[in-house]
C-alpha cells in the first residue's frame, strides 16, 4: 500500500481536535432534581468541574475518531501497488493552451494538471525516469529525461500556461516517441481535451488521460472571436472597426463591448447573444489619427484571454520611386498615374551623388549598374553587365506570352503586344520567367540577394506595350511586386504564431516590446527574420533602432480568436486505441479510497444510530 | 395530586379506624379522648367503649360486654387525658418531584395518620413547612372532621424552598407549653433538618420521624417507575443537575465512582437522621414515594413503633 497524497494525513490532527473538545466541552443534559444537597457535596470529591479531565472513553468518541481518521486516510488516497513498483518512464504532458487558464476549476485548470502531474511524478516507484512537456502553439520540452524527482518537480512548478491555441498532436506524437523506445513507457496527459483530435499511432505506449474540465464548464464563457478595421467606402481616411462576439453559454445572454482607440474610450455597445450563437458590432466614426483598436467584453467570465482584442489600423506612406533615366515619356507618365506612387527621376550621370537606400524602389531605364543597389530594383532594356551577361539580340521575336498565372501579369493581356528585339540571356537561378516571345525569356522577375528585381529585356520605345491599355496595369502590378515589405506581414497574429520580421536595411538591433518592457531583441540581417509570437494576448510593437535612433515602430496585435480554447465545455480526448487509454489511474497501483470513503459513510450512519438511541 | 382521586379510600378509612399512633405521652386534657390518664380513678365518668388493643390494662376490660358479645372491649372515661398530635408536612419544592411525587404522597401518609388520631379522637393540628411554618389547621377531634382535613391537605401547594430549622423552630414556638405527638413528614434535604427537629425536643415534643423520599434519590442511575427512558438518567450521562427549588446547578458525570459516592453519601446522611432520632428517642421511619399507603401505614409504621 502506498499514499500518493501523504500530506492528507495532517488530517488526523482533527482527532487531537476531537479529543480536545471532549476534554473541554462536556457536553451536559440537563436534569431537574428534587435538590443538589447531596451531590454538591459530592463534586467537590469527584472534581468533575475542573477544565481538564482524563478522557472519557465512550463508543461516540471512538467512532467519531475512526471517522475523522477514515477521512484522514481517504484524503492520503492510499493505493494498492500493483505492478511491483516496476520502473518505468512516464512523459507527462501538461496542456498549456489558453483555455487551460479558465477558472472554472479552482484556481485554475493549469492548477489542477500542475497537482495531479505532481501526484504523478511523486508516485514513480523509485528508479523511474520522467519527462515533462508543456504542450502550447508547439511542444516545449521543460525537462529531458531524468530520474532526478526534484527537478522534474522543480520544472512543474515553474511552468505556466500560455494564452496560446492548443495543438496537442506535435506534443502527444513526441511523447510517444520519447517514451516508445524506454521499458515501461508511459504518457501522461493533463489536459482539457480542447484541441482537435490527434492523428496517433500510440504503437504500445501507455497513454494516460485524465481530463480536467468542471462539470459545468463554458456556461458564461463569451469571446472575442474577431476584430478588423477598414477605411469607410465614402471617406477612405476615416475607418469602421468590426467586431464580432461568441458566446459559448447554453442560456440567451448579453455582452457589452467597448471600443477604445489608442487607449481612449470610444464608445461601448451591446448585443443579445443567443445559446451558442454570435452577434457582430460596428463602430464608426473613429478618431482620424487612431492606429490601435481594442474591443474589450466588459463582464468577467470563465476565461480573460478572450474577452479582449486589438488590431492596428494600416496607413501607409507614398512609395518613393527613384526613375533613372535619360529620358523616357512613357515611363514618366505611367508612373505618375499610379495612386500612392511618388515617382523621382535622375540623370544616370548623377547616380553616384543620390543616396538611393532613401527610396523604396528604383528604376534603371537602358543602364545597368554593376552593382544593384539595396533596394527593390526594376530594369527595364537590360544591357549587357556582370549582374546578367546578354549573348546577344533576338531581332522580332514574335507577340509576348505570359506563362502560368504569374501575379505580375493579373489583368494583363499581352496577346498583340510586340517588341523588335529582346536582349538574349540565360534566366539565373533566382528569376523566373514571366513573359516570353519565341520562347526567349522576355520578362524575368525574382529576389536576388534580399531584394526583388523585375528585368524587362525589351526597349519600351522598341515595342508597342506603352499603346496598349495593359501598360499601367503591369507597371501598377510590378511597382506592387516591388514594394518594400512591411516590417510585419500581418499586424494581427495569434499567441506563438510565426511572425515574420523584415529588417530596415540600416537597422542595427530589432526590439520586440509589450506592455513597456523589452520583450525580446533580434539581431537584424539581409533577410527577414523569423521568430514565434509572443504566447501572451496583447499589443507588442517591433521597434527598429538604427544610428542609435528609432527607424521605425510597428505595432501588431496577439489575439487568441480561437473557438477551440473558448468553448470550455467538457471533452474527452478520444485517443486511437481504446485500450490504451485510462481516464484516472496511476501505474502499477490501484486506489482504494472509495472504499475508505463508503466505511466512513458506514461509521457516520452508526453515529446516526448511537446518537438517537441515546436520545 | 389528582383532583379525582381521594386521599384516601372509603375502604382504607375503616380499616385505619383500628390503628392508633404510639406515644409516651402524658398529658391532661379538658376534652374526651382515648388516652388513658394517669388520673384514672377518681371522679370518672364512663364515656364509651372501644375495641381492646395490645397494651391496654386488662383491668378496664368490660367482661360483661365479652360475655354478651364474644369481643374485647375496654371502658373509656371523661377524664382520660387527650393526645395532641401535630402532623407536620414538608410541601417545599423539592418535595414536589420525584415519581411517584414525593408530595402526593406526603399528603397521603398525613391523611391517613390525621384519620387514624382523629378516630382516637386525638386533638389533631396539621401545618405544612417550607421555608417558615404555614397555617395551621386544626385543632381537629373526631371523624367528623376528617373531610375538613382532607380538604386542607389538598389545597397545599410547593411554592418555596426548604428551611426546616426555621419552619420547625417557628412551629415549636407556636405550641407554647402543649407538647404532643409531633409526626415530621419530609425528605430532609435541607441543611437544618438538624436544628427543626432539636427546638421540636427542646419544647418536650415526643418525635416521630417520616424520611419520605423518592426511588430515583435512593438509586439515581435507576429507572424511574413510570417515566420514560429519554428523561431518566443511566450510567455514563453528563448531567447538569438543576435544583428544583433553587434554580442552582451542579455537574456531573455519572459514572460508577459518582454513583459509589453518592449512595456513600446517602447512607451516610439517612444515617444521621436515624441516629439522632435513636438518641433522642424518636421513632424514625424511611418510606420510599413508590411504597403502597396500606403497606406504610400497617407494617412500616408499626414496626416502627409509630402506629399501633
Amino acid at each position: 500500500v502506498i499514499l500518493l497524497a501523504p500530506l492528507g494525513l495532517l488530517a488526523l490532527l482533527s482527532i487531537a481536535v476531537l479529543v480536545l473538545f471532549y476534554l473541554l466541552r462536556v457536553r451536559y443534559r440537563d436534569h431537574e432534581v428534587g435538590s443538589t444537597y447531596l451531590w454538591a457535596q459530592l463534586t467537590r470529591d469527584l472534581a468533575v468541574h475542573e477544565p481538564w479531565q482524563k478522557p472519557r472513553l465512550s463508543l461516540l468518541l471512538l467512532i467519531q475518531a475512526l471517522l475523522l481518521g477514515g477521512l484522514a486516510l481517504a484524503l492520503a488516497r492510499p493505493a494498492l501497488v500493483t505492478g511491483a513498483a516496476e520502473r518505468v518512464h512516464a512523459v507527462v504532458l501538461l496542456d498549456g493552451s489558453a483555455s487551460m487558464s479558465a477558472t472554472d476549476l479552482t484556481p485554475n485548470r493549469f492548477e489542477r494538471a500542475r497537482a495531479r502531474a505532481r501526484e504523478v511524478v511523486a508516485g514513480l516507484p523509485d528508479g523511474s525516469t520522467g519527462t515533462v512537456i508543456l504542450a502550447a502553439a508547439r511542444p516545449d520540452v521543460l525537462a529531458a529525461e531524468t530520474s532526478d524527482r526534484a527537478r522534474l518537480l522543480a520544472v512543474l512548478d515553474g511552468a505556466g500556461p500560455t494564452d496560446a491555441p492548443g495543438d496537442l498532436g506535435p506534443a502527444l506524437r513526441m511523447a510517444v516517441a520519447l517514451a516508445r523506445d524506454r521499458a515501461n513507457g508511459q504518457v501522461h496527459v493533463f489536459s482539457d481535451g480542447a484541441f482537435r483530435t490527434p492523428d496517433l499511432d500510440a504503437g504500445g505506449v501507455r497513454v494516460f488521460y485524465q481530463p480536467l474540465a468542471g462539470e459545468d464548464a463554458g456556461v458564461d464563457n463569451r469571446a472575442i472571436v474577431a476584430i478588423d478595421a477598414r477605411p469607410e467606402p465614402q471617406n477612405r481616411r476615416r475607418h469602421q472597426a468590426f467586431v464580432r462576439v461568441q458566446s459559448y453559454a447554453a442560456q440567451a445572454t448579453r455582452a457589452v463591448v467597448a471600443l477604445r482607440a489608442d487607449d481612449r474610450l470610444i464608445d461601448s455597445q451591446s448585443v443579445e447573444l443567443a445559446p451558442g450563437g454570435s452577434g457582430s458590432l460596428i463602430f464608426a466614426d473613429l478618431p482620424l489619427d487612431a492606429r490601435v483598436l481594442e474591443a474589450r467584453l466588459l463582464d468577467r467570465d470563465a476565461l480573460a484571454s478572450d474577452d479582449r482584442a486589438w488590431t492596428v489600423l494600416e496607413r501607409r506612406e507614398p512609395t518613393q520611386v527613384l526613375l533613372v533615366t535619360r529620358g523616357n515619356m512613357f515611363l514618366e507618365r505611367v508612373l505618375s498615374l499610379i495612386p500612392d506612387v511618388e515617382p523621382f527621376r535622375v540623370p544616370p550621370r548623377r547616380l553616384g551623388a543620390i543616396d538611393d537606400g532613401a527610396y523604396d524602389a528604383i528604376v534603371f531605364d537602358g543602364i545597368v549598374p554593376d552593382v544593384l543597389p539595396r533596394r527593390p530594383t526594376l530594369i527595364v532594356n537590360h544591357q549587357d553587365s556582370p549582374f546578367l551577361p546578354v549573348r546577344g539580340l533576338v531581332r522580332r521575336p514574335g507577340a509576348l506570352v505570359g506563362l502560368g498565372d504569374d501575379p505580375l501579369l493579373r489583368y494583363v493581356d499581352l496577346r498583340d503586344v510586340r517588341v523588335t528585339r529582346l536582349a538574349d540571356v540565360t534566366p539565373p537561378g533566382w528569376a523566373r520567367v514571366v513573359a516570353e516571345a519565341d520562347g526567349h525569356p522576355a520578362i524575368l522577375a525574382g529576389e536576388y540577394e534580399g531584394r526583388r528585381v523585375v528585368i524587362f529585356l525589351f526597349d519600351l520605345q522598341g515595342s508597342n506595350l506603352p499603346l496598349s491599355a495593359s501598360f499601367p496595369i503591369l507597371m501598377a502590378n510590378v511597382l506592387g511586386y516591388l514594394e518594400p515589405p512591411r516590417a510585419l506581414e500581418q499586424p494581427v497574429v495569434r499567441p506563438g504564431a510565426a511572425l515574420r520580421v523584415v529588417p530596415r536595411p540600416q537597422a542595427e538591433e530589432i526590439r520586440l516590446e509589450g506592455d513597456g518592457a523589452v520583450v525580446r531583441r533580434l539581431k537584424p540581417s539581409a533577410l527577414p527574420l523569423a521568430l514565434d509570437a509572443p504566447t501572451r494576448v496583447g499589443l507588442y510593437t517591433i521597434r527598429q533602432l538604427a544610428a542609435g535612433e528609432v527607424a521605425s515602430v510597428d505595432a501588431f496585435a496577439v489575439n487568441l480568436a480561437d473557438a477551440e480554447e473558448s468553448d470550455l465545455h467538457a471533452r474527452t480526448l478520444a485517443l486511437p486505441s481504446d485500450d490504451q487509454v485510462r481516464t484516472t489511474g496511476l501505474p502499477g497501483s490501484r486506489e482504494f479510497w472509495p472504499l475508505v470513503i463508503v466505511a466512513v459513510a458506514g461509521l457516520l450512519v452508526g453515529e446516526w444510530w448511537w446518537f438517537h438511541r441515546r436520545a | 395530586v389528582n383532583e379525582g382521586t381521594p386521599l384516601l379510600a372509603a375502604e382504607l378509612m375503616h380499616r385505619l379506624e383500628r390503628l392508633q399512633l404510639r406515644s409516651r405521652a402524658r398529658t391532661s386534657g379538658l376534652s374526651h379522648g382515648e388516652r388513658r390518664s394517669r388520673a384514672h380513678g377518681s371522679s370518672i365518668q364512663f364515656a364509651d367503649y372501644r375495641e381492646y388493643a395490645v397494651g391496654d390494662d386488662p383491668r378496664l376490660v368490660d367482661w360483661n360486654v365479652y360475655g354478651r358479645s364474644g369481643h374485647l372491649f375496654v371502658k373509656l372515661f371523661e377524664d382520660e387525658a387527650l393526645l395532641g398530635v401535630h402532623l407536620l408536612v414538608d410541601v417545599s419544592r423539592s418535595m414536589d418531584w420525584g415519581e411517584p411525587n414525593k408530595l402526593d404522597a406526603a399528603r397521603r401518609l398525613a391523611a391517613a395518620l390525621g384519620y387514624v388520631a382523629l378516630a382516637r379522637f386525638d386533638r389533631l393540628y396539621v401545618a405544612p413547612l417550607d421555608e417558615e411554618v404555614g397555617p395551621t389547621l386544626g385543632p381537629l377531634w373526631g371523624r367528623d372532621q376528617a373531610a375538613k382535613l382532607i380538604d386542607g391537605l389538598s389545597g397545599w401547594r410547593a411554592h418555596r424552598a426548604t428551611d426546616l430549622g426555621r419552619a420547625l423552630g417557628g412551629y415549636a414556638r407556636s405550641t407554647g407549653r402543649r407538647p404532643g405527638l409531633a409526626i415530621v413528614i419530609s425528605d430532609f434535604l435541607s441543611p437544618s433538618w438538624e436544628d427543626g427537629l432539636r427546638a421540636l425536643l427542646r419544647r418536650r415534643h415526643e418525635l416521630a420521624v417520616v424520611h419520605l423520599l423518592c426511588p430515583e434519590e435512593v438509586r439515581p442511575a435507576a429507572p424511574a417507575a413510570g417515566s420514560s427512558q429519554a428523561g431518566g438518567v443511566g450510567p455514563g450521562d453528563e448531567l447538569r443537575l438543576i435544583d428544583r427549588e433553587t434554580g442552582r446547578h451542579v455537574e456531573i458525570h455519572l459514572d460508577a465512582a459518582a454513583l459509589d459516592a453518592y449512595a456513600r453519601r446517602f447512607a451516610e446522611w439517612t444515617g444521621a437522621i436515624e441516629r439522632f432520632c435513636a438518641h433522642h428517642g424518636a421513632a424514625y421511619c424511611r418510606v420510599d414515594s413508590d411504597a403502597a399507603l396500606e403497606t406504610t401505614c400497617f407494617e412500616t409504621l408499626r414496626h416502627r413503633r409509630v402506629l399501633a
